[in-house]
């Protein structure tokens, strides 16, 4: 189990391998493997990133603003995205007029068994790419002379450099990104717990990746079974365990955190972003 | 390919397949999330016969005669569920930005845990009530127990035999089996197998916009 308070993390420069200036606080982010995930609330005013995939999976919900990808569609506030891994999306573009943006982005390493390189190693790879070509329109330009692909996207660039070999895409489950509506989806009560009621988005892949939003009336109390689990308070405040959570406490609940220790007990109305990380126990290297 | 077309959502216009391309679709229609409910398919049959005697339906839209009270243009569907129902239709506001199109082959087939030669594909979960999708393979001579929640199995391939408390009946393609909660169903494949499996919503505790209770 792990608890991020939002004041233990300030907020940094973002990627180096895209256009325009990102701030984002990165709430959780592990060393490279399978199974690794990163969670950051990122906020962004003008920004580019061409049409492009990952080998990885993502959740973006919309905290403030609105974020344009295109013909993808655009996430207005309030709204929560899937991207699969594999799926292509965007072109991503948001102009320079004055109009920030803030998501809460969760990247983890999808049900194919390609994995999620740490953010912090995606920085530090980025920085080493620079010496070797520039990053222009979110495409990684390699000097002339030096081996390997002259233009390819940046993320994927990365990827390369890191693993040393071609990254092959999963091939989509799904025929584009998946946009959710959540006010437009009823809260049903939680059987057993008084008091909380549950809004599920959806569960996606073989490997069951999934979302809901919990909603929590004061004094009440939420008890949750982890099975790789992350929870992101989005309004209320109380307690969680020994500490107190407020807006953006995040936690991480693993294969068998439960019990008092990772019970919510609200002291006002609250409400928490869920997410359910695929279950990739079966599959061990990238 | 699977599709799901949540409630509210627009979709099409549905094209007609081209010249010598015909095309065959499993179809699974049920009432949603919001309790609108779902009529059923002989009511909607007659509804539209007695439509038919106070207007026309072209191109998918219900033209009602000059003089008659009601809506002059309306989509054929919409008009019969009005004709029913005798109230407008209140369409739910959509879940999702769009209807979700899944690629089957792109998952990997789950070894079932505590079980030999059966495997699934979950190809997804949708609402707050949880609509499902997903396949099931059996491997020859497998056998497979499942527990029924509102379950619908439709045999793509493969032969083999069913049992449930109503007895043993041979299965091959196109076999449909409705479980309900608590029904159990045991599956034993002779050849390779391939189930489509539905799980439909749970309604449970909503009247609705229909007033009417869903199925306990």
């Amino acid at each position: 189990m792990k608890i991020v308070q939002p004041d233990q993390v300030e907020f940094s420069a973002a990627s180096i391998h895209r256009e325009g200036a990102t701030f984002r606080q990165q709430l959780f982010d592990g060393p490279t493997a399978v199974d690794n995930f990163s969670l950051v609330i990122a906020r962004a005013g003008a920004r580019f990133s061409p049409r492009h995939r990952h080998s990885f999976e993502q959740y973006r919900y919309q905290l403030e603003g609105d974020a344009e990808y295109g013909k993808t569609g655009t996430l207005k506030q309030g709204m929560l995205g899937y991207f699969p891994e594999g799926m292509h999306y965007g072109p991503q573009t948001q102009s320079a007029d004055g109009k920030e943006q803030t998501v809460l982005a969760l990247q983890c390493g999808g049900a194919s068994g390609s994995g999620y390189v740490s953010r912090d190693e995606q920085l530090a790879c980025a920085k080493e790419l620079k010496t070797m070509g520039t990053f222009k329109d979110g495409v990684f330009h390699r000097n002339p002379g030096l081996p390997g692909k002259k233009n390819l996207d940046g993320s994927q660039a990365i990827w390369e450099h890191i693993m040393k070999k071609e990254l092959v895409y999963p091939k989509p489950r799904y025929a584009a990104p998946i946009f959710m509506h959540p006010e437009n989806f009823d809260w049903v009560a939680l059987k057993d717990a008084p008091g909380v009621s549950e809004k599920f988005m959806g569960m996606f892949s073989e490997r069951e990746t999934g979302a809901s939003f919990i909603k929590i009336e004061p004094g009440a109390r939420y008890t949750p079974a982890g099975n790789r689990d992350i929870y992101c308070v989005l309004s209320g405040n109380g307690s969680i365990g020994p500490e107190s959570y407020q807006y953006s406490t995040s936690v991480f609940l693993d294969h068998g955190d439960h019990g008092d220790q990772a019970a919510f007990t609200a002291q006002d109305a609250t409400e928490i972003l869920h997410f359910s990380l695929p279950d990739l126990s079966e599959i061990q290297t990238v | 390919m699977l599709g799901y077309y949540p409630e509210g959502m627009h979709y099409g216009p549905q094209l007609p397949a081209e010249e010598g391309m015909d095309c065959a679709v499993l179809v699974l229609q049920c009432g949603g999330a919001s309790g609108c409910g779902y009529v059923n398919r002989g009511e909607v049959l007659a509804g539209a016969k007695e439509l038919q005697t106070m207007g026309e339906f072209k191109d998918g839209v219900f033209y009602r005669n000059e003089g008659l009270p009601g809506k002059k243009n309306v989509e054929g569907s919409q008009a019969i569920w009005e004709h029913i129902m005798k109230r407008d239709l209140e369409y739910p506001k959509p879940r999702y930005a769009a209807p979700i199109l899944t690629h089957p082959d792109s998952f990997d087939w789950i070894a079932v845990k505590g079980e030999t030669g059966v495997f699934k594909k979950q190809v997804g979960s949708f609402t707050e009530r949880q609509t499902g999708a997903g396949f099931l393979k059996l491997e020859p001579k497998a056998q497979y127990t499942v527990t029924g929640n509102r379950d619908i199995f439709f045999v793509v391939s493969g032969t083999g035999s069913v049992e449930t408390v109503d007895g043993s009946n041979p299965y091959s393609h196109a076999t449909s089996i409705f479980l309900d909660r608590g029904e159990a169903l045991s599956i034993t494949a002779t050849e390779a197998t391939e189930i489509l499996n539905f799980r439909l919503p749970d309604l449970t505790g909503l009247s609705g916009l229909m007033g009417i209770q869903a199925h306990a």
